[in-house]
């Protein structure tokens, strides 16, 4: 009898413990200013990408030139801070990336002298990221007399490119008030219906999953395809499907592409959170997921390599690492 | 002693009276308070979490305008939402995010809309600054009038209560 009490006492202990630690991975947010803002406003970078002159938008030097464009974001980050969401803020960011630049320019190997090896692609991550964009913009119509600013931020969803929410409109005109004012008072109106929408776009993630977009590719020295039936009861890209139908939130994706050689899904819905080795539940994200799907395939005897293109979508490369 | 005694009949009859005043005018509010019979328009919004509304009421007494129109600004913020008036302000969500919340915890709000005790953090009182009473006046039947209040009401604050009482959803929650 004791002993069964005991047991109680232990089951109920880990399931506090699960529910405790059951919370789904917190989207991290940065706010940047848009692309067309930076173009108008000439904060911008010519940049040769191999023999084509590419005008980018340059945050950096958006922030050392304007003033105003700092206060916005300063402003926007408060007032998510308030609601329970740090965001990132840029200008660190941008400072980070160039730390951690230049100290891996420095760094040589203790004996040979060899440098850190990082390919284009690397050098291509290093831009700063997070799992909500949140671009604003604004301009001001100056008639000579009034002033009047309209204000655009929306919420781009890195996983997928979406937009899940927008806020956007033009204040009143103003004779008297200097531009931060305008800008400060524009961004007190608009805050509240934009972060409404975004908590609209988090309880549908609750509700149908994250999205995420997932790739599958072939060695071309693979002996095998996607048509394949050798690793099962049909073919391999049906057995994919077939595991995609159990492992989405309600069976939700779509086959974009499939042929001998790749395949794509997209609006891949996957859960928030999965249960670890010991049964607590942990935040998930696309990585996390397709892991799951990597250890299917190698069950099966089909070596894979797994790659993340930003942070919502996975790719799989099958045949070999 | 018949002066003594004529002295405490009249005072007993002054408090009984002025009691049953008060629960006449308790109950004449509760009244108008059940009906929710207002319209709102949002004035301005210079700064972030506080919104600047006017309250236009329909009421039979205006000495209740100022604790009426409190109510309604508060029941608005809650469960309606604000219009918005073209640039003047933008459109403003209701903090309920499901049109069943007032059903759902009808015993909480029913104490919320009771209380008027300024300290009482379970008081809409508590998120409404009258700023001017009455602003306009209008006969819209025999007994009714439809009397305009200014007041600004403390978003954030509210915001943040009801998501502590567990009455709403915060953002990061689940998260």
């Amino acid at each position: 009898m004791k002993q069964q009490i005991q047991q109680l006492i232990i089951i109920a202990l880990l399931l506090l413990t699960s529910f405790s630690y059951s919370q789904a991975k917190k989207p991290t947010l940065m706010v940047v200013p848009a692309d067309n803002w930076c173009f108008e406003n000439g904060y911008s970078e010519i940049y040769n990408n191999q023999g084509v002159i590419k005008d980018v938008p340059s945050y950096r030097i958006a922030l050392q030139r304007d003033t105003d464009l700092d206060l916005v974001i300063t402003q926007i980050n408060g007032t998510l801070s308030q609601r329970g969401f740090d965001a990132k803020n840029l200008k660190s960011q941008l400072d980070k990336i160039e730390r951690v630049g230049a100290e891996e320019a420095m760094r040589s190997s203790k004996y040979g002298g060899a440098e850190v090896s990082e390919s284009p692609i690397d050098a291509l991550k290093k831009v700063a990221k997070a799992d909500i964009i949140l671009k604003l913009g604004w301009t001001v119509n100056d008639d000579g007399m009034e002033k009047q600013v309209t204000f655009i931020l929306k919420a781009i969803d890195s996983y997928t490119g979406k937009q899940i929410a927008q806020a956007s409109g033009t204040g009143a005109p103003d004779f008297s008030s200097p531009l931060p004012i305008l800008l400060e008072e524009a961004v007190a109106s608009h805050i509240d219906s934009f972060l409404s929408e975004l908590q609209t776009a988090f309880e549908r993630w609750f509700e149908d999953g994250r999205e995420i977009n997932l790739g599958i590719r072939v060695w071309d020295d693979w002996d095998y395809d996607l048509e394949s039936d050798e690793f099962g009861d049909d073919e391999l890209g049906f057995l994919i499907e077939n595991w995609l139908d159990d492992n989405t939130v309600s069976g939700r994706y779509t086959t974009m592409d499939a042929e001998a050689t790749m395949m794509n899904f997209e609006q891949v819905r996957i859960p928030m959170t999965y249960l670890n080795k010991n049964g607590i539940a942990k935040g998930l994200d696309a990585r996390r997921w397709a892991k799951g799907l990597s250890s299917y395939l190698k069950e099966m005897g089909i070596e894979n390599k797994l790659t993340i293109r930003g942070l919502g979508e996975a790719t799989l490369y099958l045949g070999s690492k | 002693m018949k002066k003594i005694l004529i002295f405490f009949t009249i005072l007993f009859f002054a408090i009984g009276t002025t009691d049953a005043q008060s629960k006449r005018n308790k109950k004449k509010a509760d009244t108008e308070t059940a009906k929710w019979n207002y319209t709102i328009e949002c004035v301005g919004e210079s700064n972030a979490g506080v919104y600047t509304l006017k309250v236009f009421s329909i009421l039979r007494d205006e000495s209740l305008a100022g604790l009426q129109a409190s109510k309604n600004a508060v029941h608005a913020v809650i469960f309606q939402g604000i219009n918005g008036q073209g640039s003047k302000c933008a459109k403003k969500p209701p903090l309920a995010r499901s049109p069943f919340l007032e059903a759902e915890f009808e015993n909480y709000f029913k104490e919320f809309f009771a209380s008027t005790e300024k300290e009482d953090l379970n008081s809409f009182s508590k998120y409404v600054n009258v700023i001017e009473v009455v602003t306009d006046r209008m006969k819209v039947s025999k007994k009714e009038y439809r009397i305009g209040t200014l007041l600004t009401v403390n978003i954030a604050l509210l915001r943040k209560t009801l998501e502590k009482e567990k009455i709403i959803k915060s953002l990061n929650s689940g998260f």
